[in-house]
């Protein structure tokens, strides 16, 4: 560990706030537009099948414009430097994978209506941890513990009101309902547990971009695991003659679920899990806007449903404005750098190197990208290109305009980010 | 820390024993699966008895497990 005074590094702490909540609220865009495609698929495929397919589309997703971004080369380096955080990111990838399929349970259980607001509070359980094991907002000011509080538990308020908006009809198995609200609960509880290996990985001095790389391993892993333990048709699905008319729509959604998670994790980064998480997921308002607008899932919705999308996105949008004006101070920064010592001291670090990380100071203006990277980038292109060349376009009636304009505001918001990060932190 | 001691001096044994086997073992595939990844058999060993006494390693772990519980329950 560097002989360094820890005290006096607490200044660059703060530069990278607004940055943070550029990629928080990217993230949130992202994530939000990732189902879209997947409402292309509907062919009777089990909730396995498709799950399995979008992580396989995240997973080759990882090798497209991630590499681009930063090459191989770099991330290996940071891999053998951050040994210990394999196994940690593997963990992160593989709660996940069960949250996810627990979501399929609680679906199946207590319907929509009960299982979505259990599993929207993970960004509170984050929160937890987050003060917890990471000291954030400790020391930080009454009025910044209130906005954050307030601001999260605001937008977990109109994610289920949005979500409302979207149900119709009760799907609830009374016989059932224990294990749906367990299955939501525990949910809940694996994706706001997730947050805490990604925030290590950051402290730690990681880079977003090799955290995925290994992330989606064990996502992959898990989710096959899981297919082929619970539903073994469906681990064979990318050989039925069937489906493959559907794959590009499900990996697609899954280059776009990766997109946003990258963001949401240089949020994570940035922002920390107390304040990154709840703004992310603001994604609901976009999944709202794509169903509503592309898809018209809001046609046949009454007045009382159109208000609640009206209140919802309110609700949100003032939750998100008080998350995102919570700058932390220098008393929070004091409780972060004791997280980033404790790293240090536990795993062996160099505190200055793994500071300058954090900090986003450490940009290296030269990247030297190996030949490699051109080759996996082209087969992972290749992959997206042979199963677009296979696609099918179901006769499911959509507004192509609003199509061009959400796609504008996808594109319009990763060119800015990807730019700031670039100018700001050259990925680091 | 004493349990995290003995759990280092466990794994310190294990890893010698596993750095003899590849300095002995003869059968190539082996050898070349396991030298693809040189770091992961110098660093992940002195590391796992840090990880393993690491609550931001055994929280998610406890979660993972629970939640694994949960899944095979309600199948």
């Amino acid at each position: 560990m560097s002989e360094s005074n820890p005290a006096s590094s607490i200044a660059p702490f703060g530069s990278v706030h607004t940055l943070g909540v550029l990629c928080a609220l990217s993230a949130g865009v992202w994530l939000g537009a990732a189902e879209a495609p997947t409402k292309l698929v509907n062919s009777g495929l089990s909730p396995f099948a498709i799950s399995l397919c979008m992580v396989a589309g995240v997973f080759t997703a990882r090798w497209t414009v991630p590499t681009l971004l930063k090459g191989t080369r770099q991330v290996f380096i940071d891999l053998r430097e951050h040994t210990h955080l394999i196994p940690v990111a593997i963990l992160a990838g593989m709660l996940w994978a069960v949250a996810n399929t627990l979501t399929v349970f609680a679906i199946r259980d207590v319907g929509l209506a009960i299982a979505f607001p259990l599993w929207n509070t993970n960004s509170l359980v984050g929160i937890f941890w987050g003060w917890l094991l990471f000291g954030e907002l400790r020391g930080a000011s009454g009025k910044n513990i209130a906005k954050v509080i307030f601001g999260s538990f605001a937008i977990v308020v109109a994610a289920v009101m949005l979500g409302f908006s979207t149900i119709h009809g009760n799907t609830t198995h009374a016989s059932r309902a224990v294990g749906g609200i367990l299955a939501a609960g525990g949910a809940s509880l694996m994706w706001g547990t997730m947050y805490v290996p990604y925030r290590k990985a950051y402290i730690s001095g990681m880079n977003p971009l090799s955290f995925v790389t290994v992330f989606t391993v064990g996502e992959l892993g898990a989710v096959f695991a899981l297919a082929f333990a619970l539903d073994r048709p469906s681990a064979g699905v990318f050989f039925n003659p069937h489906v493959r008319p559907m794959l590009f729509w499900l990996f697609l959604g899954g280059f776009v679920w990766v997109i946003g998670d990258i963001f949401q994790q240089y949020a994570t980064k940035f922002l920390g899990i107390g304040r990154g998480i709840p703004l992310s997921n603001t994604n609901q308002l976009w999944g709202l806007a794509w169903g509503a607008l592309v898809f018209g899932e809001l046609t046949q919705a009454d007045a009382h449903h159109r208000l609640l999308v009206v209140a919802g996105s309110l609700v949100m949008i003032l939750g998100a404005l008080a998350v995102s004006t919570a700058v932390a101070t220098e008393r929070e920064h004091f409780s972060t750098n004791q997280a980033l010592l404790r790293e240090c001291s536990r795993y062996g670090l160099d505190y200055d190197r793994v500071l300058s990380t954090y900090s986003s100071t450490a940009g290296t203006s030269r990247e030297d990208r190996a030949w490699w990277d051109y080759l996996i980038l082209t087969a992972g292109a290749a992959v997206f290109v042979w199963l677009a060349l296979q696609a099918q376009v179901p006769s499911l009636a959509m507004n192509f305009i609003w199509i061009a304009l959400l796609t504008i505001v996808l594109v319009i918001s990763a060119v800015f980010c990807v730019w700031k990060l670039w100018k700001t932190t050259r990925f680091s | 820390m004493r349990s995290a001691e003995l759990l280092s001096v466990l794994l310190t044994g294990t890893h010698s024993c596993f750095a003899a086997f590849l300095d002995t073992t003869r059968h190539g595939s082996v050898r070349l699966a396991l030298s693809i990844l040189p770091f992961l058999r110098m660093k992940l060993f002195s590391h796992t008895a840090a990880i393993l006494t690491d609550v931001h390693f055994l929280i998610p772990a406890a979660v993972f497990c629970v939640g694994l519980a949960l899944l095979i329950t309600l199948r």
